[in-house]
């Protein structure tokens, strides 16, 4: 194993460049800690998702238009930038984290990188997981069609490629993120044939007061009314994109209305035209690493699994710490804020209570709110038939599924897994986790994704794996002196 | 500046991935599946469903989402795993 770090173990790991890792980095580097800090990523630029970037710096100034509050990005980068030429801060990019362990007697984490068929290990005595997330997925007939791409997927397309998925675009599932993709998409050229969301707007009657208390919210709120507007973008509430046709891609969607309860209503099926659907019922957090570190997770309102943490972003585990999507879902400003009280907590800046509790508590309740308003509804699953594939990768379609999910010697999401293949493939259940959750137990209940404990995180070789000449050892640290001090004797 | 996906020839503009300048000329598919042979393309474009996958310069299970395109590259669509010259 190569350490890829000078100044090895370093005071805080950070594992994710998006805002929230970004903001750790920020805060970490200003702090009075002087702390040497590693921050690591998989993509070549920091940015994570929200601010996701082209490889290259000129297509960059193109896809500016497709991006929101980038001067905040620019700020963080520069930060980030003079931290590094500083000598205060590593970047390492284009690294993927498949696992990160600790040292049962020094507490000292190890995070196990993947970069090509190359293994390389950073050593840190703090880790900020800031890993971010990803569209949750519900399956439908016709969704495995080319076209048919995730709401984020639309929208990285644009601001890694400035690139349209389609020109004709239908999009679906629930959620304020639709209409963010939807008129971004019709800024770049694309005619929106419509946005159906399966939940009805009213759903925000009862939390009217986390609007008032969140003012920004309230103004790109109002930004996404006009976009919508000047674009003439139908907004089909209670309504839901219930199949995908065509031959070699996708050439229709089959729209319907639903009821309050969530179940289609007869006779309302329509069929549009479209080159594209782009859908989205929310997002799963990423939290695979603080799984493998034993952190103690939590089931938030919108039924997704994060990293549960504290006032300061601690999670259970001693030097672990969340930020972002990854503790759960709540959007760019929140991020910024969790990230920056992580990477100062992190770094030894110890406050009993940070000056920017109040204002995450308010973005935490905008969070709620919106979860409560936009939950994935009841009845997704009756418009599946027997052969719509549920598991992608392994191509296991809905009767097999459910001849599981029915049958009580595997009516649990493992047993399933292990008799269908279902979430064995290359995604290793990301994409059909929580769909397969829900249809391989016996009580409909919407529950949590049951496939979120991957060992490994990321695709490594066999080959890195074997380069691995040296596991690390606590004799070895001391040996190259990269522990500190310690007064007991240890044991090997 | 341009790369190749099965014998054509795809124009692409630098810090594009594969996908994307793909995508840009109509090109939605990069494989088949393993057991039904059903094309597939871009679904999540950030490199978690593993559904854009290419033979890229003889490698297959390469991401195209996650490829920056190069000149002279030479991608092909891929069938199944991608290792049928293995016989397995």
């Amino acid at each position: 194993m190569t350490s890829v770090s000078e100044i090895s173990p370093a005071d805080l790991i950070i594992i994710g460049g998006g805002p929230a890792g970004m903001a750790a980095a920020a805060a970490a580097l200003a702090s009075r800690q002087a702390a040497r800090v590693v921050l690591i990523d998989g993509n070549r630029n920091l940015g994570g998702q929200y601010w996701r970037q082209p490889f290259d710096e000129g297509l960059a100034v193109k896809t500016r238009r497709h991006h929101h509050h980038l001067g905040k990005y620019q700020q963080l980068k520069q930060e980030l930038l003079q931290g590094e030429s500083d000598g205060a801060l590593t970047l390492l990019l284009g690294r993927w984290v498949w696992t990160v362990t600790k040292d049962a007697e020094t507490g000292i984490f190890t995070a196990h990188t993947t970069r090509g068929d190359v293994a390389e290990g950073v050593q840190g005595k703090a880790v900020v997981l800031a890993a971010g997330a990803f569209d949750r997925q519900l399956p439908f007939p016709g969704w495995d069609l080319p076209g048919v791409v995730t709401a984020g997927g639309a929208q990285a397309l644009l601001k890694s490629n400035d690139v349209l998925v389609g020109k004709r675009v239908a999009v679906g599932g629930t959620g304020p993120f639709l209409i963010a993709v939807a008129t971004g998409l019709a800024e770049a050229g694309a005619d929106i044939v419509g946005v159906h969301e399966a939940n009805s707007y009213l759903k925000w009657a009862p939390h009217v007061g986390r609007l008032a208390g969140n003012p920004s919210k309230l103004i790109e709120g109002a930004e996404l009314g006009f976009l919508t507007a000047k674009h003439r973008i139908p907004i089909r509430t209670r309504s839901a994109i219930i199949e995908a046709r065509g031959r070699e891609r996708v050439e229709q969607a089959v729209v319907a209305r639903l009821d309050a309860g969530g179940k289609v209503l007869e006779g309302t099926g329509k069929v549009v035209d479209v080159d594209a659907i782009a859908v989205g019922w929310g997002f799963t957090a990423q939290i695979e690493l603080a799984l493998a570190l034993g952190a103690e997770t939590r089931v938030d309102v919108d039924g997704t699994e994060a990293v549960a943490i504290d006032d300061l972003q601690r999670a259970t585990v001693d030097g672990l710490f969340a930020a972002g999507e990854t503790c759960g879902i709540g959007g760019l400003e929140l991020a910024l804020i969790e990230g920056e009280i992580a990477g100062a907590t992190a770094v030894g800046e110890s406050e009993t209570v940070h000056p920017l509790t109040k204002r995450r508590g308010r973005l935490q309740g905008f969070a709620t709110a919106m979860h409560h308003a936009h939950p994935v509804t009841d009845h997704w699953e009756s418009q599946l038939t027997a052969d719509t594939i549920i598991c992608r990768c392994e191509e296991v379609t809905f009767d097999r599924v459910s001849q599981a999910g029915n049958d009580p010697l595997t009516n649990d999401p493992r047993s399933t897994k292990l008799v269908t293949r279902t979430g064995m493939g290359w995604c290793q259940g990301r994409m059909c986790g929580y769909a397969a959750s829900c249809l391989s137990t016996p009580t409909s209940s919407r529950g949590t994704d049951a496939f979120a404990r991957r060992p490994v995180a990321a695709p490594v070789s066999l080959g890195a794996l074997a380069a691995m000449t040296q596991w690390q050892s606590p004799a070895d640290n001391r040996e190259s002196g990269n522990l500190p001090e310690t007064t007991d004797s240890p044991t090997d | 500046m341009t790369f190749q996906f099965d014998g054509r020839d795809i124009e692409f503009r630098p810090g594009q991935s594969v996908q994307g300048a793909l995508v840009a000329v109509g090109v939605l598919s990069t494989r088949t599946t393993r057991i039904a042979g059903a094309p597939r393309g871009m679904f999540c474009g950030i490199g978690v469903c593993f559904d854009c996958l290419a033979v890229i310069d003889g490698q297959p299970d390469q991401r195209s989402c996650l490829t920056p395109a190069e000149d002279g590259m030479v991608v092909c669509r891929q069938e199944g795993t991608g290792r049928d010259d293995l016989g397995v």
